[in-house]
């Protein structure tokens, strides 16, 4: 009877720990997690342009690697910058995960972020942005 | 003189058109807060766009439900798959106006109180809502901010018995938009 009591209590316990660690599970680390697709800025805003839906299909919630041009830097403290597609009217926004990262931006200059693709406004969007060295 | 006077009612709808300027952000900032007596929530973003019509105030805000940010990644999950869920409505969208407009003046600097209503569209759902409004107009900026609440069965979505403690029914919801005047 006792022996029972004991292993109920263990996997009582076991139970709790597990639950405890799922509540508190961390974001994904997007400076060490491998990009789901590898793509330069205008290629994801041409699927976007060609096919909402569909590209939602493929890119939501899915990590993004971009390798290009920072075509406009928000200076509202947002953390915001937009990469260049050479479409005047769709760019891709990315916000940073540490809005102080924009420092190390400038307008003009090649590259390469890492973002969780969010959906299309009027630029497609990628957030919890980090910048790779 | 008769041309004189239709040159100058001319220049004055010229000028005033030239002054019918549209306000813009990519970057305002939308927060919500869900408190219980069990479980204080928040999410933010900072990338909703919003314009404002300087000639008669209409104004539209648009936001990404993936881009609200929450401190625990499950919150975020169960947000976005269970309650929102996000891939079958991934905006949520407001269509509105300043109903006061009148006295809101966005050449002069100054703080003004305004009236805000509209169409608000959560989870696939439209409803008419109205709040009050505060418009900083600073040079050729405007420093928007609101405060509202909805109420989460208004819009369809439904709370699972077991967490129906943990979230609010009604839900605060804070807006911040730094407009600057769109270059055309």
């Amino acid at each position: 009877m006792k022996k029972w009591l004991g292993i109920l209590l263990v996997l009582a316990l076991a139970g709790g720990v597990i639950g405890y660690k799922m509540y508190n599970k961390p974001h994904k680390d997007l400076s060490s997690a491998s990009p789901d697709y590898v793509l330069f800025p205008s290629t994801l805003v041409n699927e976007y342009e060609e096919d909402e839906d569909a590209a939602n299909a493929k890119y939501l919630d899915k990590v993004i690697e971009l390798k290009g041009k920072v075509r406009e830097i928000s200076q509202d403290g947002t953390g915001n910058f937009i990469m260049e597609t050479g479409n005047p009217l769709s760019g891709v926004q990315c916000a940073l995960l540490n809005p102080e990262d924009i420092r190390s931006l400038s307008e003009g200059a090649t590259v390469t972020v890492r973002g969780i693709c969010t959906g299309k406004l009027m630029d497609v969007n990628l957030s919890r942005c980090v910048i790779i060295l | 003189m008769k041309r004189v006077l239709i040159l100058s009612c001319m220049l004055v709808i010229i000028a005033h058109a030239s002054f019918a300027q549209k306000y813009f952000t990519k970057t305002g900032q939308i927060s919500f807060y869900s408190d219980t007596p069990l479980e204080k929530i928040e999410a933010h973003t900072k990338s909703a766009t919003c314009v404002l019509d300087g000639s008669n105030g209409k104004m539209e805000f648009a936001v990404l439900i993936k881009s609200f940010q929450f401190e625990k990644a499950l919150m975020q999950e169960h947000f976005n798959e269970n309650y929102m869920e996000s891939n079958k409505f991934p905006k949520s969208t407001f269509k509105g106006q300043i109903d006061n407009f009148n006295s809101v003046d966005l050449s002069k600097n100054g703080r003004y109180n305004a009236k805000v209503s509209g169409q608000l569209t959560i989870h696939g759902v439209t409803k008419d809502v109205s709040t009050d409004a505060i418009i900083q107009v600073q040079g050729d900026k405007l420093d928007c901010q609101s405060t509202f609440e909805v109420a989460v069965a208004d819009y369809g979505i439904t709370i699972p018995a077991v967490v129906k403690d943990n979230i609010a029914k009604v839900v605060k919801i804070k807006v911040m938009a730094n407009l600057e005047p769109l270059k055309q």
